[in-house]
C-alpha cells in the first residue's frame, strides 16, 4: 500500500529533519547570538540605528521566512553601495569586532532556519563582503543595515 | 530606543491566534508543497510515474498530508523550546544589562 509512495514520504520526514537537525546544531550559536545582542542593546558603544537593527534581528533570526527574504539581502546591500550610501567611517575596534561577530551568528542563525533558501544566498554574501573589500567598506555594518531593511519589509507586508 | 516589552504570548487570546496562525501555516505550506511537487513531475519522469500511482490511489494524499502534519508539527514543538530557552537567555542578559 504504501510502497510506491515511500520515497516520497522519506522525502518528506528528511525535509522536516533536515530543518529540525539545523536547528539543533544552530541552537548553540542562537544562544551566543541572544546574549550579544542583548548585552549590544544595552551598551552605550552602539548607535540607536544599529540597535535598532540587533533588536530585530533578535526577534526574527529563527524565523523560516527570514531566510527567504535574505534571498533580498544582496539587492539592499548592492543598492546601498550604488547609491553611495554607505558609512566608510571606522567605528572603534572592539564594537567593529562585536557587529561582525553578531553577523556572522546571525547568518548562521538564519541559514539553519531556511537552508533551502540560505543556499541561495550565501554564495551571494561571500561575493558582496568582496565587494565591500575592494570598496573599504564594512561589510558587517552593511550587512547588517541590510538585515533590517529585509526584516523591517518582512514587517510591512505582516509575514 | 522605544520600549522593547514583548507583548504576552501567554494570554488566552493570543494563544488561540497562534495555533490558528499555525494551522494555516501548516496547510499553506502543504499546498505549496504540493504545488512543488506537481511542477517538478513536469520535469522528471520518475515524480511523473509518481504522480500517476498517486492518482491511481485513495490513501496516497490523505498519507502524505498525516506525515507533512506530523512532521511539521514535531518542528513546531521543537521550535517552540528553542524560543522559550532563546527567551530566557535574553531576559537574563536584558537584567544583568540594566543592572550594568
Amino acid at each position: 500500500m504504501i510502497g510506491p509512495f515511500l520515497p516520497l514520504l522519506i522525502g518528506i520526514v528528511a525535509l522536516f529533519a533536515i530543518l529540525i537537525l539545523g536547528d539543533l546544531l544552530a541552537h548553540p550559536y542562537r544562544r551566543e547570538l541572544a546574549a550579544m545582542g542583548e548585552k549590544m542593546i544595552s551598551s552605550r558603544h552602539f548607535t540607536e540605528s544599529e540597535r535598532s537593527a540587533i533588536d530585530l534581528m533578535l526577534s526574527a533570526s529563527t524565523s523560516f521566512l527570514t531566510g527567504f527574504l535574505f534571498i533580498l539581502l544582496p539587492f539592499f546591500f548592492l543598492f546601498d553601495l550604488v547609491r553611495g550610501r554607505v558609512d566608510k567611517s571606522q567605528p572603534p575596534v572592539e564594537t567593529r569586532g562585536q557587529i561582525g561577530r553578531f553577523v556572522m551568528l546571525a547568518i548562521i542563525s538564519v541559514f539553519a532556519a531556511n537552508p533551502f533558501a540560505g543556499l541561495i544566498w550565501l554564495p551571494l554574501y561571500g561575493l558582496l563582503v568582496a565587494v565591500a573589500a575592494i570598496g573599504h567598506v564594512s561589510s558587517s555594518g552593511q550587512l547588517l543595515r541590510a538585515f533590517s531593511r529585509s526584516i523591517r519589509l518582512r514587517r510591512a507586508v505582516h509575514l | 530606543m522605544a520600549a522593547r516589552e514583548p507583548p504576552d504570548k501567554a494570554k488566552p487570546e493570543h494563544v488561540v491566534a497562534r495555533i490558528v496562525r499555525s494551522l494555516f501555516v501548516i496547510h499553506c505550506a502543504f499546498l505549496a508543497a504540493a504545488g512543488g511537487f506537481l511542477a517538478l513531475a513536469e520535469l522528471s519522469p520518475y515524480l511523473a510515474s509518481l504522480k500517476a500511482e498517486m492518482a491511481k490511489s485513495d490513501t496516497a494524499l490523505p498519507l502524505c498530508y498525516l506525515v507533512w502534519v506530523i512532521s511539521h508539527g514535531a518542528r513546531r514543538l521543537m521550535k517552540a523550546k528553542v524560543a522559550a530557552d532563546l527567551k530566557a537567555v535574553r531576559e537574563e542578559n536584558r537584567r544583568k544589562g540594566k543592572r550594568r
